[in-house]
């Protein structure tokens, strides 16, 4: 019995396997999205992605920079992932192409945007 | 007529001695075939994903420098990896090499646990990352067989501690790791040799601490701010 045991185990992890992504962390809670190809962004969703991926230093777009990032005085490049569905970036992406944001993000996709004031100006989605 | 049951047992029982004698004769050949499907399964597109934000976190360590996960850092270091398939490819080969290591390791069961290690979701999954728990999992199988490997093992990754088998040399180190965290690392520079001949178990105090202090670990907890900044609140 034990050996008709081991074999359904090493099956059932063969299975899993061919299941695998590593895109996803195993608990499937969340999918990490492809910053490959990024340009260089002054605010992003996923720092340590945009400034390996991009080579530019980037400050991150949460709650607790809002203030420093409605206050910039010029045009600003923002890349927004996944992690766009905290607060902060779905208040600042309230009123645009909600849908295809959201099909963006859930694909594991980055969405490159340029702000002035807080006011999107939506230029790519990757 | 009593009636004949059909048991499973009897078949596996008939067959035990045989099966067992053929897996004996030819285990280095079906240890091999194990070894190419772990690899397979390890190595199989590991370049085609992005990095995710941890194992970016790794692609700085190996870039800028930094107090932690050293083998696979110093790895990356000597040849310059940077791509996606480059700083994946340490743990894709320590992954695969754990199957013939925990053959040689263990002394009961081992196609069978080779077998499991090469197939493992989880292993498979740790494996094809960028992460040092796959090449901390190799130094691990092979310090049950040489208990010093535990010292690469923990070099790679602190978490290493909790798969090291232990006897007294393994306990002591670990006892000391612990102890190092709360005693500062300058503490035993009054020491003399005299003293330390006093009692052979303090012998690996210092011994541990200075292996700590040259690897710098007092620094181990702030390097992990300063590389994570997902850690901090504020840029």
């Amino acid at each position: 019995m034990g050996k008709i045991l081991f074999i359904a185990a090493i099956a059932f992890c063969l299975f899993a396997d061919s299941r695998l992504n590593t895109r996803e962390w195993y608990s499937h809670e969340v999918e990490f999205s492809d910053w490959r190809g990024i340009p260089p962004v002054d605010y992003s969703t996923n720092v340590p992605l945009s400034n390996w991926y991009s080579g530019h230093s980037a400050k991150y777009l949460r709650p607790e920079n809002l203030k420093q990032f409605l206050s910039e005085p010029d045009t600003v490049m923002l890349g927004i992932d996944y992690y766009g569905f905290y607060k902060i970036s779905c208040n600042v992406a309230s009123g645009f192409q909600a849908q295809w944001i959201i099909d963006t993000l859930m694909h594991g996709g980055v969405l490159v945007t340029k702000s002035y004031k807080g006011k999107l100006f939506f230029q790519r989605k990757k | 007529m009593p009636q004949q049951g059909f048991r499973i047992s009897d078949i596996t029982s008939r067959y035990d001695p045989i099966l067992r004698e053929f897996f004996l004769k030819n285990g280095i050949l079906f240890l091999s075939l194990i070894t190419l499907i772990a690899g397979y399964l390890r190595f199989r597109g590991l370049g085609d994903n992005p990095l995710w934000v941890d194992e970016v976190g790794f692609g700085f360590l190996v870039q800028n420098g930094g107090n932690q996960e050293f083998i696979p850092k110093w790895f990356g270091q000597l040849f310059g990896l940077h791509t996606e398939f480059g700083l994946r490819f340490l743990p894709a080969l320590c992954g695969t090499l754990t199957v013939p290591a925990i053959y040689f390791a263990v002394d009961k069961h081992k196609l069978g646990s080779a077998l499991f290690v090469a197939v493992f979701p989880l292993f498979v999954f740790w494996s094809r990352l960028a992460r040092p728990y796959a090449v901390a999992g190799l130094f691990l199988v092979l310090s049950w067989r040489y208990w010093w490997m535990m010292i690469p093992a923990l070099m790679t990754t602190p978490i290493a501690v909790v798969g090291v088998r232990l006897n007294k040399w393994t306990l002591g180190l670990i006892a000391l790791g612990i102890v190092f965290f709360f005693i500062r690392p300058d503490a035993f520079r009054g020491w003399s040799i005299s003293l330390l001949q006093i009692s052979s178990r303090w012998w690996y105090l210092p011994a541990l601490t200075l292996v700590l202090y040259l690897t710098e670990w007092e620094k181990y907890f702030s390097s992990l701010r300063s590389h994570f900044a997902s850690l901090r609140t504020q840029d």
